[in-house]
């Protein structure tokens, strides 16, 4: 089958009518992320998968959408021509969208199909569905293998039960297959007619039927006691492998180990010097906090000191002085050596007059006015005199200032080491002396990590499959691994032991149902038949496997064909595909010499090589066994992690099959200043191709809002 | 009993607002601790507060024996008696003692006669000898921020380029 050309019409991002017109060859699509690329597949998928489901309301255009009026419409549809044996079929699938005032109204979807004689050139409406039709062109098993979008889908399907049912489909093991179902039951008919010929003594039948139940027992139990072996054998090669990879890096995983805690503790050496040189850092606070501010201090106190005593000194002087002048005063008066007021006689002189009544100064006779005069000054004074007699000392000094002050400088001196100059300088030495230490540790400490790091780096460079996470566990999954597989071993033996016992009683069983029949008149003819058709049955079973076995032989010689050819130059070892169980098949890599390679040992782009050299193999087989029909492949270049020669090898590889491959890809694409992309045609032109289109969003264009994105498509040349 | 530093405290000192600028650059307004200190910080604001400036320009001065009269006089508003206060926001303790050293420094320095002050008991005299030590504080103050504005003159970022600066200008002024 060839698929001629994809139509697709106002569907997702493809506004309007854009074809692709394929070859019968290599096809290659170059579009950048958001292009769309993911939309070919959902068409394809819608096209071919009677099983997708697509949500219309999000795949027509919304750019038409944007452009019509309200109660216009317009038709949303894929179309795919393709070519089958001597006839075209153009498959439409479509639907109707019409814009309401409030909601976009969707039709149902329509199928149409147009099928053309070539031969002829006669055209007539074929009436299948496109599933019915799909099931002829592009079959549904064939489909699985040549449709992915991604690494991980390629992963995913050459692995499991669809591999399985492609190889019981397109090996000769489907002929004995049905050979083994007729002779089974065959055997078990004629040996019912035997048993119903021959059992004519009840007794016999009830014996012979109990022994068959047993027997049908034991041979379930021993199918179960197989399978359960083969399950834990399969697990038991899984964990040697996985310990055996494990072994290869446990000494790596230990010194990764002690890197990493070499540098969790210099980091924590750096974090404390750091929070350390924080809280010393904090100059200005400490400046008041810790008094640094008195660093000069000590000449002033001393100054203050002296000031002080000085002032004390003066104080106490001249309250001494004030003292003595009152006490002086004070004795005077007591001693009556007081003077009267200024201008008046004495005492004495005034007694005496009072007693001559003559006046002593002016010589004339006292009369009685001067007499009482006279007599009222004397009983004054005496009064102030006995006044001053009880005379106080006045308060010389009201203020206590200088006390004061000397209260403070003793609660000062109490403390020494606030102001002590010594004390201020070592401390701020120490501080600093302290950074100083820190800083050049965490310069060390930096110095140190950086080169463990590096350290690091190498020993990461020396396993690149092996992710840090996976290197840190290693130790922890190598015992669990181990454990696991001690565990399967022992099942395993245990189960070879219960088994090899079934199959001894199952003997025994049937011994004792031959005994049995031969009591029996029955020909001995019969019972031959009975076993050889039996036998028959056990050998179909054999060859029946052994034709998967031939399979997978051919599939695995095949896939290795393309693994060598698509990685040129490299040591890939061989692919081989195996039953993993009765319903799955998978793959393993062995070296030359058959023994298991690690795929460790593999590159990235060699490991994505592998589920892909198996679908060129799947392709060319399921070709060569259905009729010489090929069927196109369509997947999105899977070569992230190839150089340039590797991918430029892939497209040769996919070229040379000469088959139809519709490969989408972002790689040969670059985008300038404003980020719109171009082909980085020097690149391009080197792969052989016999078409290639480039797909790209119109510019202007605003990512968040559907209705400005248009793709167009432009064929190169 | 009236106490002479007491009185002292409870007046807010001034300084030439001619350096009002360099309180502006190096001195946090908002309140101390958390993140605001730690922004004002990270801005040049290495004084947690203005009167630790004025404290660190005061002993400057004094250190330096500069002394400066103000022509336009302001002030930021906190009585001496607050100073050294910290609230435990700020993770730092009170250092309520440099109230003392500040005002044995101005006794130490200051010309008033205190004999004569001692025997007087008018109260007007009292508070003219505070404002003689709060003027003579205030001379000191702007002797040390005209020191700190030389040195800033030179170099803009002289305080903030080093943490340290602060500390070793104190020292080279101090001895």
């Amino acid at each position: 089958m060839i698929i001629n050309k994809l139509s697709l019409n106002n569907f997702m991002c493809y506004y309007n009518h854009k074809p692709f017109e394929f070859a019968n060859g290599l096809n290659i699509i170059l579009g950048h992320n958001g292009d769309g690329k993911s939309t070919i597949f959902t068409a394809f998928n819608w096209i071919f998968d009677q099983y997708s489901q697509l949500e219309l309301l999000d795949v027509y255009s919304k750019k038409k959408y944007s452009e019509i009026l309200e109660n216009e419409s317009f038709e949303v549809f894929v179309e795919c021509i393709v070519t089958q044996y001597n006839e075209e079929y153009k498959i439409t699938k479509s639907f109707t969208v019409t814009k309401n005032a409030d909601n976009a109204e969707i039709s149902r979807v329509k199928e149409e199909i147009w099928r053309k004689d070539l031969s002829t050139g006669d055209m007539s409406l074929d009436g299948r569905t496109i599933a019915n039709l799909s099931q002829q062109v592009f079959p549904e098993a064939f489909r699985n293998f040549s449709m992915f979008e991604t690494e991980t889908d390629a992963l995913k399907i050459v692995e499991g039960e669809k591999l399985a049912e492609l190889v019981k489909n397109f090996s000769n093991a489907k002929h004995y297959e049905k050979l083994d179902d007729v002779l089974e039951t065959f055997a078990k008919r004629a040996d019912r007619q035997f048993r119903k010929e021959a059992t004519a003594d009840q007794y016999a039948q009830d014996k012979i039927n109990d022994i068959d139940g047993k027997i049908e027992e034991a041979k379930k139990e021993i199918k179960n006691l197989k399978t359960r072996i083969e399950e834990d054998k399969n697990g038991r090669d899984f964990y040697t492998d996985k310990i055996t990879e494990l072994l290869k890096n446990v000494t790596i995983s230990d010194d990764y180990k002690k890197i990493e805690e070499q540098i969790e503790k210099l980091n924590a050496e750096i974090e404390r010097a750091r929070s350390e040189n924080k809280s010393r850092n904090r100059f200005t606070d400490k400046i008041f906090d810790q008094f640094y501010i008195l660093k000069g201090f000590e000449k002033i106190i001393s100054e203050f000191s002296d000031k002080i005593n000085k002032l004390r000194q003066e104080k106490n002087r001249v309250d001494n002085e004030e003292r003595n002048k009152f006490a002086k005063e004070k004795l005077e008066l007591e001693n009556g050596s007081t003077p009267f007021p200024p201008g008046f006689p004495s005492l004495d002189i005034l007694n005496e007059i009072l007693k001559a009544k003559i006046c002593k100064i002016c010589n004339t006779k006292l009369n009685d006015n001067a007499e009482k005069y006279i007599n009222k000054s004397i009983k004054l004074y005496e009064e102030s005199k006995k006044k001053e007699k009880h005379l106080e000392m006045p308060m010389i000094f009201p203020n206590n200032f200088i006390d004061e002050f000397q209260i403070i400088d003793r609660t000062i001196r109490l403390k020494p080491e606030k102001y002590a100059s010594d004390r201020i300088t070592e401390e701020i030495g120490f501080g600093i002396k302290r950074i100083t230490e820190n800083n050049t540790l965490i310069t060390e400490n930096n110095k140190k990590i950086s080169d463990l790091v590096a350290e690091k780096k190498d020993l990461l460079a020396k396993i690149p499959n092996i992710s840090e996470n996976e290197l840190k566990n290693i130790r922890l999954n190598h015992e669990k691994y181990s454990n696991e597989k001690d565990i399967l071993v022992g099942k395993i033996g245990e189960n070879r032991t219960k088994l090899e016992n079934k199959d001894t009683y199952l003997q025994e069983l049937h011994t004792t149902r031959n005994k049995t029949l031969s009591q029996f008149k029955e020909s001995d003819f019969k019972q031959s038949t009975v076993e050889a058709l039996s036998t028959f049955s056990e050998i179909a079973k054999t060859v029946k496997e052994d034709e998967y076995k031939k399979f997978l032989k051919v599939l695995s010689e095949r896939a290795t064909k393309y693994l060598k050819q698509i990685n040129v130059g490299e040591i890939t070892g061989k692919i081989e595909l195996y039953k993993k169980n009765d319903k799955e098949v998978t793959y393993k890599s062995l070296n030359e010499d058959n023994s298991i390679r690690s795929s460790l040992e593999d590159s990235g782009a060699l490991q994505i090589s592998k589920p892909l050299s198996i679908l060129f193999a799947i392709a060319d087989i399921a070709s060569e066994t259905a009729d010489n029909e090929t069927y196109p492949m369509i997947f999105d270049a899977p070569t992230g992690r190839y150089s340039p020669d590797r991918e430029q090898e892939f497209f040769k590889v996919l070229k040379a099959t000469k088959k139809q491959r519709i490969v989408v890809t972002l790689r040969f694409l670059g985008a300038d200043k404003t980020n719109t992309p171009f082909v980085n045609k020097d690149l391009f032109q080197n792969i052989e191709k016999d078409k290639a289109f480039f797909i790209k969003r119109v510019r202007p264009f605003e990512i968040d809002k559907p209705e400005t994105i248009n793709t167009e498509i432009e064929e190169l040349h | 009993m009236k106490y002479l530093k007491s009185i002292w405290a409870d007046r807010t000192p001034n300084y030439n607002k001619e350096y009002h600028p360099i309180f502006e650059k190096l001195a946090n307004k908002g309140n101390e601790g958390g993140d605001n200190e730690e922004r004002a910080r990270e801005t040049g604001k290495i004084f947690a507060t203005q009167y630790e400036l004025y404290i660190y320009a005061f002993f400057l001065g004094l250190y330096a024996n500069q002394q400066q009269e103000s022509i336009t006089k302001t002030n930021f508003g906190h009585k001496i008696s607050e100073w050294g206060k910290k609230n435990r926001k700020s993770g730092r303790e009170s250092f309520l003692e440099i109230q003392d050293f500040m005002f044995i420094s101005l006794i130490t320095k200051s010309e008033i006669n205190f004999i004569e002050l001692e025997r007087n008991s008018d109260e007007n005299e009292i508070k003219k000898a505070v404002s003689k030590l709060i003027d003579l504080m205030e001379t000191y103050t702007n002797g040390g921020l005209q020191l700190v504005k030389e040195k800033l003159e030179l170099n803009e970022n002289y305080f903030v380029s080093l943490m340290e600066s602060p500390l070793n200008f104190l020292l080279k002024t101090s001895t």
